[in-house]
């Protein structure tokens, strides 16, 4: 059966376990966290005045990056909005941004529509402006897919391994090789017994096994449970992503199953 | 998602599978090898970047097993969210 055990969660970065599935189950997990979890980002940018060095399309594109806080009861996305993809306060949020040199333009310059929905973090530099230089601009953010654009991926650096049983048989003679010879620190010596210590870091490099004259170290790769960990770019806690992914999943396979149930019928 | 049943029989399915990829058919045929009654089942990409994914698969009631593990991905999609939200 499986389930899931959080070890370390922050607002910005997770650490879990997911135990009693495959590894493809794990992988599709993961897949869907980088690719089916839409957020918020500027994709339509107006740019009434810029008198800045800074071309157009370069700032719209630093804009298009900023991770916007998103909150997914809120917003549809544009193409099954009720507007019919029209543009409309509940499938997008304008961000305005009227600044005047000398200063440098952050992201917490942006002034939103919507107070809730707002940059993730107010301190990523936009543009520097000298003295007499504007920037007037209207910026549109809507949902979207990471399949579409990275500037919609709500995760970074979203991995998982595998969690192995590392046994230490009778025939240890607690020469201490392992100890030495890990580079990731996975086993100690207690008073002179080798034990596994931190199970979690092992990257299965079996150098332990290696270099073992006594052949007393065994590993099981198969113990389908796996170490998740992930950053979030802001714009929604990672507890969420881990929750919006498995709903994807689930309604996929809901969607699918009740058309195979309508083709058994038939 | 869309489906279009390219061939259908007593012992073989066939599906066009619209708009889905790895992350949907990889994890589908994974539970569909685990009941011993599928003798196969694969997907196939025939681009990956224009084609549809095209899902295959022989066995004594190919349309039952489908259900099967669709249900089973689901039930064990719903365990991970009720811990989730416990937390």
């Amino acid at each position: 059966m499986a389930s899931i055990q959080i070890l370390e969660i922050n607002k910005l970065k997770v650490k879990f376990i997911i135990e009693g599935v495959s590894e493809v189950f794990a992988n599709s997990l993961r897949r869907a966290m980088i690719s089916m979890v839409p957020t918020l980002a500027v994709d339509f940018v107006d740019i009434y005045m810029n008198s800045g060095l800074m071309y157009d399309e370069v700032l719209a594109h630093r804009i298009g990056l900023i991770p916007l806080k998103t909150d997914l009861e809120k917003y549809n996305l544009k193409e099954k909005c009720t507007c019919s993809g029209e543009g409309c306060p509940s499938c997008q949020v304008s961000l305005r941004l009227n600044v005047e040199g000398p200063k440098t333009v952050y992201s917490g310059d942006l002034i939103s529509d919507d107070p809730d929905t707002i940059p993730a973090f107010d301190n990523i530099p936009i543009v520097k402006l000298k003295e007499g230089q504007q920037l007037m601009l209207e910026a549109t953010a809507r949902l979207g897919f990471g399949t579409e654009h990275s500037k919609y991926q709500a995760v970074c650096g979203c991995g998982y391994k595998i969690i192995p049983e590392i046994t230490i048989e009778d025939s240890c003679n607690n020469c201490g090789k392992c100890v030495e010879e890990c580079p990731r620190d996975v086993f100690s010596s207690n008073n002179g017994t080798i034990e596994v210590t931190d199970i979690y870091s092992c990257s299965l490099c079996y150098l332990c096994v290696k270099v073992c004259e006594e052949n007393a170290i065994q590993i099981d790769e198969n113990t389908n449970r796996f170490l998740f960990s992930f950053e979030v770019d802001g714009s929604m806690t990672p507890l969420k992503v881990i929750k919006v992914a498995l709903n994807q999943l689930k309604e996929r396979f809901a969607e699918f199953t009740e058309k195979m149930e309508k083709l058994s019928v038939e | 998602m869309e489906v279009k049943v390219l061939n259908i029989s007593k012992d073989s399915l066939k599906l066009e599978i619209r708009g889905e990829n790895h992350t949907v058919l990889n994890l589908l045929v994974h539970y569909l090898l685990k009941d011993d009654s599928v003798e196969m089942a694969k997907y196939n990409t025939p681009h990956p970047l224009v084609g549809e994914p095209i899902l295959e698969i022989i066995g004594e009631n190919p349309v039952k097993s489908v259900i099967k593990a669709g249900k089973k991905i689901l039930e064990d999609c719903d365990h991970l969210i009720t811990q989730l939200n416990e937390v």
